[in-house]
């Protein structure tokens, strides 16, 4: 099953915005940027395992990597501390979690 | 006599209240400053460190050979990059207000650990949040084992001919990238807060 990488990253989008929000004008650039990565790197997971190109645990590796790539793009804007960082990725991905776990066929997220 | 010790007081009384000054002031000067400034070694080390790592990547997708991807074959290079980053790591630290960049470091440690542990195949899908502490805090598990104490699924004492899956190279390339260019982002921003290149 293929995902569809815009509705994704406006999930993602929506989810940064509300844990940014104090913050959203500074922000919403590279929150923009980085929502529109995230998604199209777990169409990319998802993609690879439907075609048996990569293990479950080689799709969690490449999950868990994201997830801090993401905390070190965040952390280049001044002001965001480590805690809210990591709020929006939960935050983001519980969105698409359903979304994501029931293309890959396993908990991913 | 008297007088002598009278003087001494003053004097005392004094130093003591222009000491509390400097003490009061230093606190209130160091917090004018909210980030470190640009550190052209750190950004000259990243950047290495970067294409280093690419280097191997691309080495790892495009090897049609087996034994060139084996952990055992490429050991060298866990080890040379688990040095080159400590070092990046100890760099940054010595640097006051330098906390973001330092922490960018830590998740660039961690992809390494990671990468190393899914090369020999130590991780098992979900993690344990131990597993997660470990990698942070050990950092790279540069033998050929797999050890728990280093964050992996499972002690196995050689794992040396796991051959690093050449799919996930550009995948992983892909993670490196976005960690070391947010990095080299915020030392550029330090640069242009300074009023160098813009």
């Amino acid at each position: 099953m293929n995902l569809d990488i815009a509705d994704l990253g406006k999930s993602i989008l929506g989810a940064f915005k509300d844990i940014l929000k104090d913050s959203w004008s500074d922000t919403k650039e590279y929150a923009k940027g980085e929502s529109k990565k995230m998604a199209q790197a777990l169409a990319q997971i998802t993609k690879l395992r439907a075609l048996g190109q990569i293990s479950e645990d080689e799709a969690y590796l490449l999950l868990e990597m994201q997830k801090n790539s993401t905390r070190a793009v965040l952390l280049t804007i001044e002001g965001i501390g480590l805690i809210t960082a990591q709020r929006a990725i939960d935050a983001a991905l519980k969105t698409v979690a359903d979304a994501v776990n029931g293309a890959i066929g396993f908990t991913l997220i | 006599m008297l007088y002598h010790i009278w003087f001494q007081v003053l004097v005392m009384s004094v130093l003591v209240r222009n000491l509390s000054a400097i003490f009061v002031f230093v606190p209130l000067a160091s917090c004018i400053s909210t980030i470190s400034s640009y550190d052209e070694t750190t950004d000259a080390s990243a950047t290495q460190l970067q294409k280093d790592i690419d280097t191997f990547l691309v080495k790892m997708s495009s090897s049609p050979s087996l034994r060139d991807r084996y952990f055992s074959t490429n050991q060298s290079f866990y080890q040379k990059a688990a040095v080159d980053l400590d070092s990046l790591a100890i760099r940054t630290q010595s640097i006051p207000r330098n906390d973001l960049t330092v922490e960018q470091v830590g998740i660039i440690k961690q992809h390494l650990a990671e990468m190393a542990l899914g090369h020999k195949g130590c991780l098992k899908a979900p993690w344990k949040e131990e597993q997660r502490e470990a990698i942070r805090t050990k950092g790279v598990d540069a033998s050929l084992g797999c050890r728990i104490e280093y964050g992996a699924s499972l002690e196995v004492a050689d794992r040396g001919q796991s051959a690093f899956n050449p799919v996930l190279a550009p995948e992983i390339k892909r993670q490196f990238d976005e960690a070391f260019g947010a990095l080299l982002k915020l030392e550029l921003e330090k640069k242009k807060l300074a009023g160098g290149e813009s």
